[in-house]
């Protein structure tokens, strides 16, 4: 056995040199793949590599009929599924011209509310474990479970929901349900200020966050950003203000706004919009133990449901960005064409291979994280 | 100076009882038939059951499954006629592998003999058995659980609905299940 | 500026009919009428610039849908107003034989990524952004773009047969073509819906 000098073990690269970092990546939210030109640790190129998660959503919609597609659609968009199945079905309301009920309209923003909580409690998990504060990623993850438990005794599964169906929703709220939606909500509250004091008020986490990647209001419109990441910057553009849809109109909030848009301010977003969910589910509560309409438009039957001719496109504010759906039909008893705008693919494909440019490496994860790259929404 | 000493508030953490379900300590799961530790809630929709006597054999259920899990197979004459089913003697058979648990079988289901129940989890020590789940025949009884869950009612029904008829509305403090 | 304001300022400069089907949608179509495909694409890119400069600040799509039967391909360009507030979504006709089209990313910095993936899709070419000539989703990708309505998957699954798989996907294909035929509601003879 030959003995080798240290010296000669270690091993240089030539800088500038490209780093993977793939797709299997501990700091990476999902199943996508940069390359990166780096040079020590400053970042002087970034590229995106999509298409690990494309599973063909949009040829597939072609080849079912209208009603088999809401078992496909929960799926385009993992942590947030109901967003697809709202923006999907207004679509072929719209189309066909029905004016849904009152009641079919409150229950809807209540899934949709909720599952912004959901969202949102696991955006703080994923900045947790980027951080490096674990209770923080632990907790909100335990926490959101409160909220799948919910969704699980009204639509019957916890995370795929299938629930919307044209015209309504499949299912009234069962009995005692809005009494236990009341009891998960003082929960919440209460955890969120275990969050402030012991995470939010950390001198690490905020050194951390303070001032990384920030963007003024017209870089952000110049590159496609959308949703909190929009806010984050300062300007008060939701679309659940602008172009209401469901029962927004009805309902009385302020849009949240923060002022840097650094990584701090797209963090606080999101934490102070869950505080605004909770309240707009208790307004929904009020009016929902008031009303009494049917909670689906008109029968129809699931075996031969057929669209008239004509096109539509629904936009949704979303925990990601703007999701929109638009679909063309001809007709018959399949979709035409449908087409899904994920808010990903501006922020990943336009805005992530600028801003990473002279950041450090060790808070790249950070930046992908804040931004909420999220790449079911792009591969389709 | 006190943001580096605001975790230690986390150390009250250690006296509060843990939130999570404590799985039994026998062997989890035996087989054929396990007790399982949390069911699933009154609309849960998982492991089917049908109910061979009302099901007719139409093949709705195989028509508008999304994912072409369900293929509707012979039965043998002989054995339909002892308990005294009625209609084609086909019965539908499930794979779950394609299965998506959407419950739009169920809401198409002339006679309403196709329900869900609510076991989610279940094994066998075939690894093929998956595929050809015939829910109803005796041999598969004990993979379906006890519990309907999702069954076909006014309210979901997808073949031939009636308008729907309101309700009162419900007065708060009522808690069910 | 208000949306009865943005048609009658389009009418104006370009000549072309704005439709308002429903509230905060626009659509303008740009028509073949005659003219070369240089003149429609300068009022394409004329279009787009202006409707930077009244208040649309954001690209929401580019994409794109195959009318096999009328042999052409649609582009839709949709842009998003959030002071106005409304969505316009202007429409090009393109040849389906020789898909060939100029970019905008210059004008507008997101098509960037858009022009990609419908140059992938449908194979639509985007001369100026080198970019969208690089493959998006797929790799090694050898067939015609998949988007197309020529292009049957079920074919392509027969010539290209999956290994690995546990079982054989191919009767379940079949299946998927029994879906396309209209589906009828068989009347049972049956009892009526046992209801919980």
């Amino acid at each position: 056995m030959t003995r080798v000098p240290i010296r000669e073990l270690v091993v240089t690269y030539d800088f500038p040199t490209d780093l993977h970092l793939g797709p299997q990546h501990p700091g990476i939210h999902g199943n996508f793949a940069y390359i990166l030109k780096v040079d020590g640790e400053i970042i002087l190129e970034a590229k995106i590599v999509p298409g690990y998660l494309h599973r063909a959503f949009e040829k597939l919609m072609e080849r079912r009929t209208w009603i088999n597609n809401i078992a496909l659609i929960p799926r385009v968009c993992v942590p947030e599924p109901d967003v697809n199945e709202y923006a999907y079905n207004a679509a072929i309301e719209r189309i066909a011209g029905w004016e849904i009920p009152p009641r079919a309209k409150y229950i809807r923003t209540v899934v949709l509310e909720m599952a912004r909580i959901s969202s949102y409690l696991m955006y703080l998990s994923s900045m947790g474990g980027g951080v490096g504060v674990y209770p923080l990623a632990q907790w909100s993850v335990g926490d959101r479970d409160y909220i799948l438990d919910l969704f699980e005794a009204l639509t019957g599964a916890r995370v795929y929901h299938i629930f919307m169906i044209a015209g309504g929703v499949r299912r009234d709220i069962p009995e005692g349900w809005l009494d236990k939606l009341e009891e998960t909500l003082k929960y919440l509250e209460g955890r969120l200020k275990e969050y402030d004091k012991l995470i939010m008020k950390n001198a690490v986490v905020q050194r951390r966050l303070v001032g990384l990647a920030p963007i003024t209001p017209e870089y952000a419109m110049e590159h496609g950003v959308t949703g909190p990441n929009l806010r984050a910057t300062g300007v008060p553009y939701d679309l659940r203000k602008i172009d209401p849809y469901a029962a927004y109109d009805e309902l009385d909030f302020e849009v949240v706004t923060e002022k840097y848009g650094d990584a701090w301010s797209r963090f606080m977003v999101r934490r102070r919009e869950i505080e605004q969910s909770i309240d707009l589910l208790r307004q929904l509560i009020d009016k929902l133990r008031k009303d009494n309409t049917p909670h689906i438009h008109q029968p129809y039957s699931g075996l031969a449901f057929k669209v008239p001719p004509g096109e539509a496109y629904v936009h949704i504010e979303s925990t990601k960005g703007e999701f929109g759906y638009y679909v063309w039909s001809d007709g018959g008893f399949n979709p035409y064409r449908v087409f899904v705008r994920g808010p990903t693919t501006s922020h990943a494909g336009v805005l992530m291979e600028d801003i990473a440019v002279g950041q450090q490496l060790a808070d790249f994860s950070l930046i992908d994280g804040s931004f909420d790259i999220c790449p079911p929404d792009l591969d389709k | 100076m006190i943001g580096y000493l605001a975790p230690l508030r986390a150390l009250k953490f250690l006296f509060i009882k843990p939130h999570t379900v404590r799985v039994p300590d026998k062997v989890w799961p035996r087989w054929p038939d396990f007790a399982d530790p949390r069911e699933g809630k009154s609309v849960y929709r998982g492991v089917h059951d049908n109910d061979w006597t009302k099901c007719i054999g139409c093949g709705n259920c195989s028509r508008i499954c999304p994912a072409m899990a369900i293929e509707m197979k012979e039965v043998p004459k002989e054995v339909l006629d002892e308990i005294g089913a009625k209609g084609v003697n086909k019965r539908p058979q499930i794979d779950y592998g394609r299965c998506t648990f959407c419950a739009l079988c169920v809401d198409v289901c002339p006679s309403g003999s196709l329900t869900m129940t609510d076991n989610y989890a279940w094994v066998t020590k075939d690894a093929r058995d998956h595929r050809y789940f015939f829910p109803g025949a005796e041999k598969w009884k004990y993979a379906s659980g006890q519990v309907r869950t999702w069954h076909k009612n006014p309210q979901s029904d997808l073949l031939r609905p009636k308008p729907w008829v309101k309700k009162p509305p419900q007065p708060a403090g009522d808690t069910g299940k | 500026m208000r949306v009865e304001e943005v048609v009658k300022a389009i009418k104006d400069k370009f000549g072309l009919e704005v439709e308002n089907p429903y509230p905060r949608r626009l659509r303008v179509k740009i028509p073949v009428d005659g003219k070369s495909d240089e003149e429609r694409r300068q009022v394409l890119r004329d279009l787009l610039q202006y409707a930077k400069e009244i208040e649309f600040q954001h690209m929401s799509f580019i994409t794109c849908v195959d009318f096999i039967k009328e042999g052409r391909f649609e582009l839709n360009y949709g842009l998003w107003s959030y002071t106005i507030p409304t969505m316009l979504v202007v429409k090009y006709d393109l040849d389906r034989e020789n898909p060939k089209h100029i970019t905008v990313v210059d004008i507008w910095k997101p098509a960037k990524i858009w022009e990609q993936e419908v140059h992938e899709m449908f194979g639509v070419e985007f001369e100026g952004n080198p970019r969208s000539f690089e493959p998006y989703v797929l790799e090694d990708w050898d067939s015609i773009p998949p988007l197309r309505k020529d292009f049957d998957p079920v074919q392509y699954l027969k010539e290209h047969p999956m290994q690995g798989a546990g079982y054989d996907p191919l009767p379940y294909a079949n299946l998927v073509e029994k879906n396309l035929e209209q589906p009828t509601v068989q009347e049972t003879g049956g009892d009526e819906g046992a209801n919980s």
